[in-house]
């Protein structure tokens, strides 16, 4: 009997030990390995195509190259379509503004202001959640037979996108799912669904996000990843007095 | 900049990127537009108030991650003014053709420093429309400020751009060697404000400086610092140069009267800031300018020559603009701005104190079709700007645009004086690029 009961303790350890080390994990530290699933830390660039749907009709379509430095720096160059190349955006902090060859001249702009279609600056510009929001978890759920974490996030200052964000984090891998995104009246004004997952940078990310309008579901921005690199980036290539 | 002189600089510029591209390690990129704007007049005027055909091309070599050299130029035709009689020679001379370099400067970027040397534009403003503290290049304004985007009507001179930013806080100084000023519309033509009213009985005939000596005295220096601080973005800047607007000298020769053009060094400083308030972004400007010559007439019945002069005073600008930012597919811009000249000029042809609200109210339609409507009225006298612009994107490289600009008021009024040049147009813009 007691050896049964040291060879189930055994078999049964890993389990345990694993479900203690995931309980274990704080929080924010989930917040910041679901980052690592979404985008890498430090100084990289990618691009990102975005297709704005109406149902099934494909409005337009635009590719931006993005250069980020840490979380704080990021520069959104428009790529594609070529009537609009030369656009740029530049994050640095809290602070954002366009750069238009019409005008030739950085304007200030909003984090909250569209990109295009469902996707706002923020979210193209800011990659990772873990500096912006306090993590809380409020419950978990089964997804595709998969438990999750549902972690809230408030927001830590008034200048994010997103005053909260509701944020659903596979317990094994780590890989956000879902994300519910809103304002500070509460109103749900999105949603994004994190898929197909690839290895970029030596982690397995996120190379698909869908974000969709809360109210009009099938207005629908599909986000394509890819071209991962890693840079080296000084702080003065994120200047607006560098922009043109 | 005379037309032997565009050329020199734009060969240089293209020996260069000659030179430069044959060396391995040169990123090369080009970009380029074609447009095609035609345009009627409305309010009675009959025949094409324009017909311009512009290519505008420019090309850019990096290498070292260091250096890099942007060579540019514009050229268009406008067969308008040669099919409508009512223009005359001066109007046909100055707006039918051009050749203009733009951007042509070769620039050294390390971290934070950035040396900028040759033929650029800077802007210094924050307001939209009008170029209140967008002070430092000389504007074309043939076409009333209508002819383009805001950067199109910048015309780029030489001038060395020296820039040091650290962190939040940046420090910028210019030395233009050589003044160069406004290029503005012939008597005639639909955007200049006539003179002959101000000489009765006089033949008028008008000269406008375009450029001064190159000479240490006729040099000008600029400074401006920035600093990002609690999420404000603000400046402060420094400029003594030649104001790029004319007043205008008379001499009287029998009948005739012969009217120049000149331009007199001033002095302006000036405060910008802007501040994302959530739902808000405004923005600030304040400028101050020192004995800013200002013209004038008082008829003087005995002495009709005198009766035209010009004085200076101090001016004064402040513009407040705010942008909302909570609309999902439409965006508005308010701003409000005063002129103030705070010594009185008796007889001024600028009003003392000049007030103009303006908005601009902009937003994607079905078919990613754009509408951008832009009012500008004038408090004073009640007079008004209309535009609207609707765009329609064709392809990736290609996009439509049926606009009209409305000048309503008296014909004495800030924006009434320029009912003549009221137009709707069509243009066809194309794209090109690589690199």
């Amino acid at each position: 009997m007691r050896t049964f009961i040291f060879a189930a303790a055994l078999l049964l350890a890993p389990h345990a030990l694993g479900k203690k080390a995931i309980a274990r994990l704080a929080p924010n530290e989930i917040l910041r390995k679901a980052d690592d699933a979404r985008a890498p830390e430090g100084d990289f660039s990618f691009f990102v195509k975005i297709g704005d749907y109406d149902g099934a009709k494909l409005l337009r379509t635009h590719v931006y190259k993005v250069f980020s430095k840490g979380t704080a720096y990021a520069l959104i160059e428009t790529e594609s379509p070529l009537r609009l190349k030369g656009r740029k955006i530049l994050l640095r902090n809290e602070d954002l503004w366009l750069y238009l060859p019409s005008v030739k001249r950085p304007t200030r702009v909003s984090l909250q202001q569209r990109l295009t279609g469902e996707v706002a600056n923020g979210d193209i510009a800011r990659t990772r959640f873990h500096n912006d929001y306090d993590a809380k978890i409020s419950g978990s759920e089964e997804i595709g037979g998969k438990p999750h974490h549902v972690l809230d996030l408030k927001a830590k200052s008034d200048n994010v996108t997103y005053r909260k964000v509701q944020l659903w984090v596979d317990q094994k891998t780590y890989q956000p799912h879902k994300a519910l995104f809103y304002a500070i009246s509460g109103k749900l004004l999105k949603t994004s669904l994190y898929s197909d997952f690839k290895k970029a940078l030596g982690e397995n990310r996120a190379s698909k996000v869908v974000i969709q309008d809360a109210l009009n579901p099938k207005r629908q921005s599909h986000l394509t990843y890819s071209k991962y690199q890693r840079e080296n980036l000084d702080d003065s290539f994120f200047t607006k007095e560098a922009l043109p | 900049m005379t037309v032997s002189s565009q050329r020199k600089h734009c060969l240089s510029a293209l020996l260069f990127l000659l030179v430069a591209s044959r060396s391995e390690s040169v990123d090369l990129s080009y970009n380029a537009s074609f447009s095609s704007r035609v345009g009627v007049h409305v309010n009675g005027r009959v025949g094409l108030a324009i017909n311009r055909h512009t290519l505008e091309a420019q090309q850019t070599a990096k290498w070292l991650n260091s250096w890099s050299l942007v060579g540019g130029a514009r050229v268009y035709a406008d067969s308008a003014f040669a099919m409508n009689d009512r223009y005359n020679a001066p109007v046909r001379g100055i707006e039918s053709q051009e050749f203009a370099p733009r951007d042509l400067y070769l620039q050294y970027k390390n971290r934070g420093l950035q040396l900028r040397i040759g033929n650029q534009q800077v802007v210094w403003g924050e307001s939209f429309g009008f170029f209140f503290a967008d002070i430092v290049n000389p504007k074309d304004t043939r076409e009333g400020g209508l002819g383009g985007d805001l950067a199109a009507q910048r015309i780029m001179v030489p001038m060395v751009n020296f820039s040091w930013f650290q962190g939040n806080y940046a420090l910028q100084f210019l030395y233009l060697p050589k003044p160069f000023l406004n290029l503005t519309p012939a008597q005639g033509s639909d955007f200049a404000v006539p003179l002959g009213p101000f000489f009765p009985g006089f033949n008028v005939t008008l000269s406008d400086e375009r450029i001064l000596p190159l000479a240490l005295s006729s040099s000008e220096v600029g400074i401006r610092g920035t600093a990002i601080l609690n999420g404000w973005d603000m400046g402060a800047f420094f400029f003594t140069y030649f104001d790029r607007r004319p007043s205008y000298r008379p001499t009287f020769a029998g009948a005739d009267v012969s009217v120049r053009g000149v331009h007199d060094r001033i002095s302006s400083w000036g405060l910008t800031a802007t501040k994302d308030f959530d739902a808000w972004v405004s923005r600030l400007e304040l400028i101050y300018t020192a004995n800013r010559p200002v013209d004038s007439f008082v008829f003087n019945a005995g002495a009709p020559t005198q009766s035209f002069g010009t004085s200076t005073s101090d001016e004064f600008v402040g513009v407040l603009g705010f942008d909302y930012t909570q609309w999902r597919d439409w965006r508005l811009t308010l701003q409000v701005s005063q002129d103030s000249y705070l010594r009185s000029v008796p007889g001024s042809l600028l009003p003392q104190n000049s007030t103009n609200l303006s908005f601009v109210l902009g937003g994607t339609l079905f078919r990613n079709h754009e509408l951008t409507v832009i009012q500008s009225y004038c408090v004073n006298d009640g007079s008004a700007l209309s535009q609207l612009l609707y765009m329609m994107p064709l392809s990736s490289r290609l996009e439509a645009t049926i606009g009209t600009y409305l000048f309503t008021g008296s014909p004495s009024s800030s924006f009434g004086t320029f009912r003549g040049a009221n137009r709707v147009f069509l243009q066809l813009k194309g794209y090109f690029g690589a690199g």
